[in-house]
């Protein structure tokens, strides 16, 4: 019985053995990233095959359920972690590092995060909340010069307090449940249960620290450090992995924990997520580093996600999941470009690095009008079927404020794009960028091909999308 | 069956456009290959259109030869496309115009692969955008057809008009989101994606009304070159020293006119139809304004983008016009009108191409020396003022005589605007024939190529063809 529940943790434990795969390479001295990188890559893939054939079982029911809801997530997150770990060697090969140490953080983090995910009990949540906000206090620590990071430090002190008032959310909860803190259980009981303001309260305290770690406003206060500061391929997972694997247990959370409360979260949600948007709009048009302005554009687009969550209906949830994969992959498209960005060896990350890039890098710079096309919307592009399900959801829901507040910092987020278009196309040249990478430019793409040709027969693959993502019902 | 020539029509451009892109970075070949995708493409697309001319029946208004496509289950979306015999003429006349521009094309433009592939781009998307039959598949070509436009305007623009292509860029987002929500106001009032023609039919009341309809005017205004926005295009437009990038620039306002002319003539409800007096004032004042610019101003490219905006102006007043008589005049004006500032413009390019190969200061009386050039000159810009051997002429004529049997003053008005233009186009045809003004004793070798000539004369026959008989093409 024991044998049978454990082969359940093959996706888990293919994870574990890339992990101490690497650690060999390591101790045998192997230097190429390139190796580390496609190590990595190869326990991934072994790990999303144990995914798909187990996709319905959980080594511990009791703690973690699998189904296709998690499956999707995996998938996604797997999808995107792979085209990072490929491009992150080419970065640690250009400065001269195996990355060994980013490969093992990489893996043990899609661990925290398939089990994040899969878990339905508040003691697995606060233990995987635990185990990846360490794993992102390491990765925050790899900088380039190989120095303590003082954006970890931070980011150490302020997840302490986050994770104080998550366990206090999660002891009264326990105290309240004599015990049993399986989701279901306490969904019910706060059901059937009169509404206390202690039990609202630790509710409360259980979601902030998603609402932190997605940097919605106004727990924003590390979002900016955690995709400026750190090194490219932290940044990019920072960016991508993190707010999917968080996106994905908020809305797990959202519909099989807060339900109940959802008269009172609702409107709760529609202020942080107006402030989300309001403050990632001005954000954005106040930075000049590249990786800034994305950051401060995700907590827009998470912004509008959080709008749609607020209304706690299956269909609004779904259109929220859809702006979520279309956002992510624009983004993806976006950190695609940064890879291209080199000058003498050294990458690139302010607005002004990009002047003249279209008089050399014409393919470079239609990658990334493409990406931020797609951001504001713009058809035919698949940020547009994002669009579209946002509009037409709030119209249906009557959500005219949010929407007017919405489209209005759309506008101000555009100017912030416009800006980079236009020192990509209308400055003068002022670097000499380093000659394209062809692996990276294979990536580029691939992913542009993506943004333009999904958004052109989206049915089928959204369909499939329906279907897992309904598992989950509100 | 399902008939799939409309979608055709898209993409086949786009399928140029890929070609065009994935053409090898190699000087030599490169160069002649994409322009040679580049006309094959567009000469399949226009016999493909000749052959949509053919299936449709000439007497029946209305869409024809639909075609549905599903494209997504939730919100569930089917994509309808249709045509008139209104949409068929000015996507014939637009694919012919670029056709013409890649012929006449000096082939040494830096950038070739970027200017032809997003040309395609810009056809393909055009081409959709006249086809579509309902709100949704029509939203997404209006606001798509901007994106080729705005790399080209990147690419070819000048530089000091970078921060006008961001106030551009913004109103015609600005334009685009009011117009979705609206598209979608009227989708969520269905449950379903409306057709084109059926859209004044839904019921929306008081404040609700106004907004979708005032939001989809805004869209439509935001591409015309109407006050307050067009002090933008026009800086954008005479920007443009390419002159398949001024063609594609002088599109833009076509864009906003079609869909002035698919949403008002009998879809607009009788609560906002009252108000057409207000547009009609803005447009009146807006063409006289920019007549009267175009008199003081000494650059003839601003005077030809001075014309084509009265002329788009007049064509719009007449869609404000209380009755729909006019559709298939305006059809049968424009397609002469595009071809003639199509020809303009390539012949005005040449002008300045030889000037600055010759290194003259002036243009004043080169076209003495250049005999063809001086004879097309001429002819298109008296074709194109009004003389009667195109169907501009006398479409023209009943699109005016319908403006003064409405209103005098307006009438008076629309006619005083056309005569300044005119007026600013005869003088500075004056001046390039003026010896007296000439700043170089011989220009030797800089008329037209044969090639140029055989084209020019070709589009002069289509255009007296069309005198006749504007659909003489169909037999």
């Amino acid at each position: 019985m024991i044998l049978e529940h454990l082969r359940y943790a093959l996706p888990e434990a293919s994870l574990i053995i890339g992990i101490l795969h690497l650690f060999l390479l390591y101790i045998f001295s192997y230097e190429s990233a390139k190796i580390y990188a496609r190590v990595t890559r190869f326990w991934l893939l072994v790990s999303l095959f144990w995914d798909v054939i187990w996709q319905d079982k959980s080594f511990s029911p009791l703690y973690f359920t699998n189904d296709a809801y998690t499956l999707l997530f995996d998938l996604c997150i797997g999808f995107f972690a792979y085209i990072m770990i490929g491009l992150s060697a080419t970065w640690f090969g250009t400065e001269n590092r195996t990355g060994c140490k980013y490969y093992v953080l990489i893996l043990s983090s899609l661990i925290g995060i398939n089990l994040l995910i899969s878990s339905i009990n508040l003691v697995a949540l606060l233990f995987c909340y635990i185990l990846l906000t360490y794993i992102h206090y390491r990765l925050l620590g790899i900088s380039y010069e190989k120095l303590p990071s003082e954006a970890a430090s931070r980011y150490m002190g302020v997840s302490a307090m986050i994770l104080i008032i998550f366990a206090a959310g999660f002891g009264y909860i326990n105290y309240y449940t004599d015990g049993n803190v399986e989701f279901s259980t306490i969904k019910e009981l706060l059901t059937q249960q009169d509404q206390s303001i202690w039990l609202y309260a630790s509710i409360i305290a259980v979601i902030i620290p998603f609402l932190y770690s997605l940097g919605i406003a106004p727990f924003h206060i590390m979002s900016e450090d955690k995709t400026g500061k750190g090194i490219l391929p932290v940044s990019h997972y920072f960016a991508l992995i993190s707010p999917l694997a968080f996106w994905g247990c908020f809305i797990k959370l959202n519909i099989e924990l807060v339900a109940p409360y959802a008269q009172y979260f609702s409107s709760v949600y529609q202020l942080f997520a107006l402030l989300s948007v309001i403050f990632g709009a001005m954000g954005a048009n106040a930075r000049i580093n590249l990786h800034r302005i994305l950051s401060y554009s995700s907590m827009y687009h998470f912004g509008v996600i959080l709008i749609l969550l607020s209304n706690f209906k299956q269909e609004t949830t779904f259109a929220a999941f859809v702006y979520l994969f279309v956002y992510m992959l624009s983004l993806n498209g976006s950190y695609l470009v940064f890879y291209s960005l080199k000058s003498h060896g050294e990458y690139l990350s302010s607005v002004t690095s990009l002047s003249g890039l279209a008089e050399t890098r014409a393919y470079t710079t239609g990658a990334l009008l493409v990406s931020l096309f797609s951001f504001i919307g713009l058809p035919p592009l698949v940020g547009f079927l994002g669009q579209l399900n946002v509009v037409s959801e709030l119209l249906k829901n009557e959500y005219y404020i949010s929407l007017g507040v919405i489209l209005f910092f759309l506008l101000v987020l555009s100017k912030s794009y416009l800006d980079i278009i236009k020192t990509a196309y209308f400055e003068h040249k002022v670097k000499i960028y380093d000659s394209e990478n062809k692996s990276v430019m294979a990536y580029t793409l691939f992913s542009v091909i993506c943004i333009v040709l999904v958004a052109f027969n989206p049915q089928d693959l959204f369909a499939v999308m329906k279907d897992m993502f309904y598992v989950v019902n509100l | 069956m399902i008939s799939y020539q409309l979608l055709g029509l898209i993409l086949i451009p786009l399928i140029g456009s890929i070609f065009a892109l994935t053409a090898r970075n190699d000087k030599n070949y490169s160069t002649s290959n994409v322009y040679n995708v580049s006309i094959l493409t567009l000469i399949a697309n226009i016999g493909l259109i000749l052959h949509i001319f053919t299936q449709c029946n000439l007497n029946e208004d209305g869409m024809q030869l639909i075609e549905h496509f599903k494209w997504i289950d939730y919100p569930f979306v089917e994509i309808c496309l249709g045509v008139d015999i209104f949409a068929l003429l000015i996507i014939l006349s637009v694919n012919l115009s670029f056709l013409i521009g890649e012929l006449c094309l000096n082939r040494n433009t830096e950038r070739s692969k970027t200017l032809i592939t997003s040309e395609l781009l810009f056809i393909g998307l055009l081409n959709g955008y006249f086809v579509a039959a309902d709100v949704l598949s029509f939203y997404i070509f209006f606001v798509a057809s901007g994106t080729p436009l705005m790399i080209l305007i990147s690419t070819y623009g000048s530089q000091r008009k970078k921060t006008v292509l961001i106030r551009f860029s913004l109103y015609n987002l600005i334009g685009a989101l009011l117009l979705l929500v609206s598209i979608l106001m009227m989708y969520d009032s269905q449950s379903r994606n409306i057709l084109l023609s059926e859209a004044g039919k839904l019921n929306f009341k008081g404040g609700t009304e106004y907004f979708v309809w005032l939001s989809i005017f805004f869209a439509f205004i935001s591409r015309l070159p109407i006050w307050p926005f067009h002090y933008w295009i026009s800086s954008i437009n005479s920007s443009l020293k390419n002159p398949l990038v001024f063609l594609v620039g002088n599109l833009i306002p076509l864009i906003g006119l079609y869909g002035f002319i698919r949403f008002w003539p009998n879809t607009v409800p009788e609560t906002i139809a009252i108000h057409a007096p207000i547009f009609e004032i803005i447009c009146i004042v807006t063409m006289l304004f920019i007549a009267l610019v175009s008199l003081s101003h000494k650059d003839i490219r601003y005077k030809l983008f001075a014309y084509t905006t009265v002329y788009y102006l007049l064509y719009l007043t007449s869609i404000f016009l209380p009755t729909d008589v006019l559709k298939l005049n305006i059809g049968y004006s424009l397609f002469s009108y595009i071809i003639i500032i199509t020809v303009l413009s390539f012949l005005i390019s040449h002008i300045e191409y030889q000037k600055k190969e010759l290194g003259i200061y002036g243009t004043g009386g080169i076209l003495c020396y250049m005999p063809r050039t001086s004879k097309f000159l001429s002819l298109f810009i008296l074709a194109g003022i009004g003389l009667p051997v195109t169907s501009l002429f006398w479409n023209n004529f009943i699109i005016i005589s319908e403006i003064f049997n409405y209103n005098l003053v307006l009438g008076i008005m629309v006619m005083l605007s056309v005569f300044i233009v005119a007026l600013s186009l005869l003088e500075e045809l004056y001046k390039l024939k003026d010896k007296s003004n000439a700043s170089s004793a011989c220009v030797l070798g800089a008329d037209l190529s044969n090639l140029h000539f055989t084209v020019y004369l070709g589009c002069l026959l289509v255009l007296f063809l069309s005198f006749f008989k504007p659909l003489w093409f169909i037999f």
